[in-house]
């Protein structure tokens, strides 16, 4: 059954259908239907009171609703936010269906409208700007995964019996989740359905950590993907690993402790692989494997390991953490997260600025030195 | 030594607080936030300085304890050390102020099946006898590990059984930052097997490296000195074998 999303923006159906028309690629499993915002507070709360639930089963709305007038002539007054919050409460009350809000504005207004506090309202976020490029089939399996996340969620929260919810929510055993994420998330569950959701997209799917993406993948088994021919043949090693829980659809991970427990495996068991240099690695993995195709991943320049474990969040290249710079936002992380990093050479000529934003505020004298010693070359 | 600042000692605290969070080993490691926005407010171009208060870490059962069947232990780490940046490569004494304890508390069951509160503590301070008349009392190498220490003589009512607690003797170790402190809680207190996801990571064993560099290293130079010209070595002479080591006799070189 297809997942339908009615999405409000003021602008008209016309233009917005060639907006959406990359997502709208196959109706049998997503569709967006477009409507303009009534103009009325009172008539557009009605409505998502009497004829939404029937017919959607999600919502994706723009963040500013008060730019155009309506086919009614009618501007609204009210912005995406505020209705969003709206049917947030509405949902906590039971008076309307839990459903996923998803807000879909230009960057530049996603930045400036919103505050820490309208972060935690949208399931996602997405820029109109990504709608055209090759991320739109992530868009797409997520605005699916999170249609069937919900639904999954409001059905099983009437399963009064006894179940092993671990395995039914994660698909794998409690003992094998860390315990302060399983017991956040238990308690969780029992809030509404969108904090449950908010709280396993940044903490659980967002954050290398409990689970890993196929960067950090690339990145502990030393392999540089774009020289790698072999490389998705390697990744089926770890299918076993592949993480098959709530809103997989939209999330590409597998589990990191399964992970490292098969590297372990290939390698000698006094070996730890975490200080094994890539190229090492490849060597073993070839042996193991049978895979000859494999390139080792190659440190960028002014760092200093090839022990790589994590990944530049602005060249997507593999890093060692020793060589990483601290992101900001990150003070608030849980304590199974691990943190974000951007290599040297990223943070110091800032080509994909706009991934990572900004170093963290204990990195900040350690970046003026290096920006100092490395001053003297130039950057494109 | 010479080209560290005060932030970069704050974020290796900071460093060591996303580790040890991050593999569990803390209780709690809101000590080592406190101990970052210490180090920034309290040092300056010249000195640094900071205190860690009372770094908790829960220990699984260690075996062979006395008295028997000691259990629920817990390890508290504390110090408040002070130092100077060294404006060149000679090698001086990296700490003017140290006071650092460990402090491991427990409890069992006696016979009678009451709780009874065990705990035991040791302490390494730095100390530089103040005048001639000390150096006739008990040799006092400047830095030195002693078991008991104020933690114990604090506690008013304490039943110490058949133990002996004296101020002496007082071990000669090398100076310990809170970096290597909390490396030698690790290595003392927790099995192997529980802590090496840790200790082997090359992340934290850069932060080790860091720290013996700037703590152990003056210290065994300076002691080596005795046995050798080390030559190409400049030493400031604030730090020497005849305080370190007070009873070694300088061999021929």
């Amino acid at each position: 059954m297809a997942i339908r999303y009615l999405y409000v923006d003021d602008n008209v159906t016309a233009t917005v259908n060639g907006q959406v028309t990359a997502l709208n690629s196959n109706k049998a499993e997503l569709e967006i239907i477009h409507q303009q915002p009534m103009g009325n507070w009172e008539e557009e709360r009605n409505f998502f009171l009497s004829k939404f639930s029937e017919k959607y089963d999600g919502l994706i709305i723009d963040l500013r609703l008060d730019d155009e007038k309506n086919s009614k002539g009618l501007q609204s007054f009210y912005k995406g936010t505020s209705l969003a919050q709206e049917l947030r409460t509405l949902s906590t009350e039971k008076a309307l269906k839990e459903i996923p809000i998803v807000l879909l504005s230009a960057t530049a207004k996603i930045e400036e409208s919103l505050d820490s506090t309208g972060e935690d309202l949208f399931d996602i976020r997405i820029s109109k700007e990504k709608l055209t490029d090759e991320s739109f089939s992530v868009i797409r399996n997520r605005l699916i995964a999170l249609g069937n996340a919900y639904k999954f969620l409001i059905d099983l929260k009437r399963n009064t019996g006894n179940y092993d919810w671990s395995n039914t929510v994660f698909k794998v055993k409690e003992e094998y989740l860390d315990n302060r994420f399983y017991n956040k998330a238990s308690v969780l569950f029992g809030k509404p359905v969108h904090s449950f959701v908010s709280f396993i997209i940044k903490s659980l799917l967002s954050s290398d950590g409990i689970l890993v993406s196929r960067w950090t993948l690339a990145a502990r088994l030393g392999v540089d993907i774009e020289k790698s021919e072999d490389w998705e043949k390697l990744v089926s090693c770890f299918d076993h690993s592949i993480y098959r829980g709530i809103l997989c659809e939209g999330w590409n991970l597998w589990w990191a402790y399964d992970v490292e427990s098969i590297l372990n495996e290939w390698f000698s068991p006094d070996v730890f692989v975490r200080n094994v240099k890539a190229s090492s690695r490849i060597e073993v993995i070839k042996k193991i494997t049978g895979l000859q195709k494999l390139v080792s991943a190659e440190p960028l320049p002014y760092s200093q390991s090839s022990a790589f474990w994590t990944y530049c969040l602005g060249t997507k290249r593999a890093i060692d953490p020793i060589d990483g710079i601290v992101v900001s936002n990150q003070e608030n992380i849980a304590p199974w997260e691990e943190r974000k990093y951007v290599s040297i050479f990223e943070a110091l000529n800032r080509k994909h600025i706009s991934s990572w934003k900004d170093v963290a505020a204990t990195e900040i004298e350690r970046l003026k030195k290096l920006r100092t010693i490395h001053s003297r070359e130039r950057f494109k | 030594m010479n080209d560290l600042s005060k932030q970069d000692l704050a974020k290796e605290l900071e460093e060591m607080q996303y580790l040890l969070s991050l593999h569990q080993l803390c209780v709690d490691t809101d000590p080592l936030s406190k101990a970052y926005g210490a180090c920034l407010k309290e040092s300056d171009d010249k000195v640094w300085s900071y205190r860690i208060s009372n770094l908790m870490f829960r220990i699984p059962t260690i075996g062979h304890t006395l008295p028997v069947g000691a259990d629920d232990l817990t390890v508290s780490f504390s110090i408040k050390a002070r130092g100077p940046f060294h404006p060149d490569e000679k090698i001086r004494n990296p700490l003017s102020d140290l006071e650092f304890n460990v402090v491991i508390s427990g409890g069992r069951l006696n016979d009678a099946g009451d709780y009874i509160n065990l705990i035991s503590s040791w302490h390494l301070d730095k100390h530089v006898p103040a005048h001639q008349e000390e150096l006739t009392k008990y040799i006092h190498p400047e830095y030195h590990m002693t078991y008991g220490g104020r933690k114990m003589w604090d506690l008013t009512s304490f039943d110490y059984g058949q133990s002996l607690i004296l101020p002496t003797p007082r071990i000669c170790f090398p100076p310990m930052d809170g970096i290597l402190g909390i490396d030698f809680v690790i290595h003392n207190y927790l099995k192997r097997d529980f802590h090496k996801k840790l200790t082997e990571k090359a992340d934290y064993k850069r932060l080790i490296l860091n720290s013996q560099n700037r703590f152990w290293k003056p210290y065994y130079l300076a002691i080596a000195k005795a046995y050798s010209e080390m030559e190409g070595m400049s030493f400031n002479n604030c730090i020497t074998h005849l305080s370190l080591i007070p009873n070694l006799i300088p061999g021929p070189k």
